[in-house]
């Protein structure tokens, strides 16, 4: 199992490296996996890649996700900052972060 | 008695937080915007817009109207302003304005930017599931884009009226939500 899962991980990581995409298969089956702590640590693989691309482990399942970079954070800000200026009534609220659901549900 | 109506919202309640998706952008990656402003509908005169006017998202508040996607050398151009912007403006999501801002950073060369915004729209009356680029956006090219130590005059002019169709905003509120580029632009120089 363990050479099975360090294979799936490869072949995540390239195609994660190369795109920042992984094919579904290769991710349903990695998914697939729970894995403990220490057999991550032990995983052969470096943990953190070029660009900001990082893979970690979360309630015993890898994922891959991608650090944002300076100036990020303060962009934000200032988006944030120039936009309230210009709401003299208060008519929207400001957020940062929050999801975006697909259903097809409406007020 | 319950009405079509309400078993119906009951039905999408239920979806809401059976697939509690955020907009997908790949198999392995989810979308969030990194700004967002919503319409506080507690700020809006009555009467208040029927049922079906915004979508809904999280928690059964009102999805976010203008979103905003920031990347900093961590997303190409095709992402950007193909995948994730179609995404932004894809069925259920009620986006109506987007503003994307995608900065190169090079440490030992040139770092450079795109900035550009689209808005959904507006066919016969109706909202649709398109977005449209706005022609003061930044050429979209896949590589030299322009380099973020030269001055802009570009400022984003969204408008209100997009934004919250078919609802007023309240008397004497400005036409245009307006971004000024050149500010966000000194700001990520005096930070590189």
């Amino acid at each position: 199992m363990e050479h099975e899962l360090k294979a799936t991980v490869e072949g995540a990581l390239i195609s994660y490296q190369a795109n920042g995409l992984i094919p579904s298969s290769i991710l349903t089956k990695l998914h697939s996996y729970t894995v403990d702590t220490d057999t991550f640590l032990c995983l052969d693989k470096a943990k953190e890649m070029v660009g900001g691309r990082f893979l970690y482990l979360e309630d015993g399942v890898i994922q891959f996700n991608e650090c944002t970079r300076p100036p990020h954070a303060e962009i934000i800000g200032e988006i944030i900052k120039q936009v309230v200026k210009q709401d003299t009534s208060d008519v929207f609220i400001a957020g940062s972060g929050g999801g975006i659901l697909l259903c097809m549900w409406f007020y | 008695m319950f009405s079509l109506q309400d078993l119906e919202a009951v039905f999408y309640f239920v979806c809401g937080f059976t697939e509690c998706l955020d907009v997908p952008l790949g198999p392995t990656d989810c979308k969030q915007p990194d700004v967002h402003f919503t319409i506080d509908l507690r700020r809006i005169l009555p009467p208040h817009p029927p049922r079906g006017t915004f979508a809904l998202g999280a928690g059964g508040n009102l999805s976010p109207q203008l979103v905003f996607d920031i990347a900093v050398a961590n997303e190409s151009m095709p992402t950007l302003t193909e995948i994730d912007l179609q995404r932004y403006f894809s069925a259920g999501t009620g986006t109506r304005w987007w503003v994307g801002i995608s900065i190169f950073k090079d440490v030992d060369g040139v770092t450079r930017w795109w900035v550009g915004h689209a808005y959904r729209r507006f066919v016969n009356g109706r909202f649709i599931d398109r977005a449209e680029l706005h022609q003061e956006s930044m050429p979209n090219v896949t590589s030299h884009n322009v380099d973020i130590s030269i001055h802009t005059n570009l400022l984003f002019r969204i408008s209100v009226q997009t934004l919250m169709h078919p609802c007023l905003p309240p008397a004497a509120y400005p036409d245009f939500i307006v971004i000024n580029l050149e500010q966000i632009r000194q700001l990520v120089v005096s930070l590189l």
